[in-house]
Formats: C-alpha cells, sequence, structure tokens
C-alpha cells in the first residue's frame, strides 16, 4: 500500500533492457512480489519500448476494486487480489485476453488507509503453479489451488497475536520451497507500553501449520514499532537468512528455526549510522532490497539508507560495527526511488 | 511511471501517462509481456 511508486519496477524495466545483450531468451514465470530469484530483477527480452496507456497494449481488464498488492503470474495465468467493496477477493485471469477465469471472496472486512492511499488488499499473492497463497491486511491467510479451491485459510491474529499497526498489516510473504515466512511487526502505539509483538514465522505451504515462530525482541516505541516493510530471502554464495525490517533494526533470521543469526540495530537516531533526533514515528515502510553480498536497508522520514555487506561479520549483534557497513546514503526521501538508484549502480 | 537506465548515470527513457489512474502495484514482466495493475484495471503490455 503506502509501497509507493514502484522502486523494483522500475529496477525491472531498465535491467532488463541492460541485461538482455548478455542473458539468453527466457520467457518466466513470476511467482511472487520479487519475482523468480527474489531480487526483483526480469531477465526477459523484447520487452515493449514507447508504449503508453493505449500503445501496445493487448488487453485491459477493468478490475472490481482497489490493491496495491502485485500480481503473480504462471503459464497462462495471472493471479492478484483486490477488494471488492468490503470484500477481499482472489482472482485469477487469463494470460491471453485478460478474461477473469474464476473468482473467490477470501473474506470481508476490507479497510482503507489513509484516505484511500491502501486497503487491506496490499499485500501480494504468490504461486509455485499448484497452489496461490494470498493474505492481507485483515489478518487472513488462505491457500488456493490454481483452479480456486480452497485448501487452507486461517487467521493470523488468532495464531500470533492480534494484529495492532496505525494502517493495516501490508507485510508480503515470502514462498520458498515449502515454506511460507511471514513478518508480523506491529504493537501498541502508546507511550510507556513497551509490549512489542513482532513475529517472524515459518508455515507449512501446504498445510499452513506452523513450522515455526520466534519473538523479535526491540526496544522500539511507540509507532516505531510498526513495520509495513517485507521480508525477503537472501540466498547467494552459500548463504541463505530471511531479512526482517522494522521496529528501529533489520535482522537476519536462519530459515530451519528462525533463530536469530545477525542484528543490525540503531537505525532510529542519534545514533553513528543516523544523526537525526530520535523520532518516535520511525516506521519503515520501504523494504529492503538485496544484491550479491549486498542488502540495502532503508529507513524513512529523511533517515538514512545503508548498505550492509554480507560476510562473516555479519554475524550476531552488528548495531556500530563499521565492518558490516559498505556505505551509508545520509539523506534518504523519497526512501524507495534512492534504493532503486544505488541498487541498479551496484 | 518513468523507466530508467541501469547504470550509473541517470538517464530516463521513457516516462508513462496513465492519466491519473493510481497504481501502487509493482510492475510483473513474464513471457514478453509487462503486467500493470492500476486502481482500476490489469494492462497486458507487449510488443508482439
Amino acid at each position: 500500500m503506502i509501497r509507493r511508486m514502484l522502486p523494483e519496477s522500475i529496477a525491472v524495466i531498465s535491467l532488463a533492457a541492460s541485461l538482455a545483450a548478455t542473458v539468453s531468451a527466457w520467457a518466466e514465470d513470476w511467482p511472487q512480489w520479487r519475482g523468480p530469484r527474489n531480487d526483483g530483477i526480469s531477465v526477459e527480452q523484447g520487452l515493449p519500448e514507447g508504449w503508453s496507456k493505449t500503445k501496445h497494449v493487448a488487453w485491459r481488464t477493468p478490475l472490481p476494486g482497489r490493491a496495491g498488492a502485485t500480481p503473480c503470474v504462471w503459464g497462462d495465468r495471472i493471479f492478484l487480489t483486490s477488494n471488492e467493496g468490503n470484500d477481499l477477493v482472489l482472482l485469477c485471469a487469463s494470460t491471453r485476453d485478460g478474461t477473469i477465469l474464476w473468482k473467490q471472496k477470501v473474506c470481508g472486512g476490507n479497510k482503507d488507509a489513509r484516505a484511500g492511499e491502501g486497503n487491506s488488499a496490499s499485500p501480494s499473492p504468490c504461486t509455485d503453479g499448484e497452489h496461490v497463497w494470498v493474505f492481507f491486511g485483515t489478518g487472513v491467510l488462505a491457500c488456493y489451488t490454481v483452479d480456486g479451491v480452497e485448501v487452507w485459510k486461517t487467521d493470523v491474529n488468532d495464531r500470533f497475536g492480534r494484529i495492532d499497526i496505525q494502517f493495516g498489516m501490508t507485510s508480503t510473504p515470502v514462498l520458498d520451497g515449502d515454506a511460507l515466512y511471514l513478518q508480523l511487526i506491529h504493537g501498541a502505539m502508546k507511550l510507556g507500553d513497551d509490549t512489542r509483538t513482532g513475529k517472524v514465522i515459518r508455515l507449512d505451504k501446504r498445510t499452513g501449520k506452523t513450522v515455526w515462530e520466534v519473538d523479535r525482541a526491540t526496544n522500539a516505541q511507540f509507532e516505531c514499532k510498526h513495520s509495513y516493510a517485507s521480508p525477503f530471502l537472501y540466498r547467494h554464495d552459500g548463504r541463505e537468512f530471511l531479512v526482517v525490517h522494522g521496529a528501529d533494526c533489520i535482522t537476519g533470521h536462519a530459515l530451519a528455526d528462525g533463530r536469530e543469526l545477525w542484528r543490525f540495530g540503531g537505525l532510529n537516531g542519534p545514533t553513528d549510522v543516523n544523526p537525526k533526533p530520535h523520532d518516535q514515528t520511525f516506521r519503515f515502510v520501504a523494504s529492503p532490497a538485496c544484491g550479491p553480498g549486498v542488502i540495502i536497508v532503508p529507513t524513512c522520514k529523511g533517515g538514512p539508507t545503508i548498505a550492509l555487506t554480507v560476510t562473516d561479520d555479519l554475524a550476531g549483534d552488528c548495531t556500530g560495527n563499521k565492518a558490516v557497513v559498505k556505505w551509508i546514503n545520509p539523506l534518504c526521501w523519497p526512501a524507495a526511488g534512492c534504493i532503486t538508484a544505488r541498487t541498479t549502480a551496484g | 511511471m518513468t523507466i530508467v537506465k541501469a547504470g550509473r548515470t541517470f538517464e530516463q527513457l521513457d516516462s508513462i501517462d496513465f492519466g491519473g489512474e493510481a497504481i501502487t502495484a509493482s510492475l510483473v514482466a513474464s513471457d514478453g509481456t509487462l503486467y500493470v495493475r492500476s486502481y482500476d484495471a490489469l494492462y497486458a503490455v507487449r510488443a508482439r
């Protein structure tokens, strides 16, 4: 939702153009928000140039409502979520002509956020070609077959604590192998209230059962407890972990059991990496991005963007450890655009 | 919607006007097609 102007998308198109000369032709699916390699990069060739709202448009299918959710694509099917009035729905469209093949109501209770800037259809769906998983700001998480038959449905409020976040939960789950990873980072926005309900969770994608859940303890206060960012999977050169961003810090978690492998805190000032005064409304919206050996860490509200180097040094509490900092861009507003520029510049 | 070249120097390749139709979803590229999810509609954009 508050994820505004397509940071990854811009990178997708531009990288596709620049890689076209070196990468062989490859028509691939787009199984989840960050694409087939969890990096937001497409290697598609022959994408249209000089297009417009009408030029090169093969088809246009009206939708029943709004969403910040990004569609996912597998074979000849596109899966996308939307509100439809008060309902939250999963739709399947044909890649051939945009025909809506089926539509399922997943739950009710859609809520607009920030005067319609977003709504409960903000987390993006994902697919493995057999099933589709959807998550909504209401906390309902569900699995359907690609033909629209419900396999399981659950409410994270009942299992992991009532969601308490100002503009609705927007975090997109990550699909990897048999796992579905979630970050739920929220908590009471009340001064002097030290309760924090940040959790990182791995579910079995086939059953929805919990494989593990870990509490993510932080010192975040007031609105800083809230994160609108999504986790991502880092996997390169023998290293892999889930990156979770929110509540004044970024953390890496083991895929097997969720234990915290590393943490970089101090993102809210005043610290070595952020000299600005402490901001009690320092809520993260933009998600981190990754490249081989590097994690780009956005903040918010005029705070810095920080690049972390992924080496053996990135272990334990790395807060203030200059050895893991590749660079700091002191001003990053809007955060999203900044990430794109830095990411594509390598 | 703005399209920029990947590289160390900023170069804007294109700017596409959606006529006030809001877009908050990311673009998707798959099998030679770009999919654009606006608040109103889903678009398939392809060269062929």
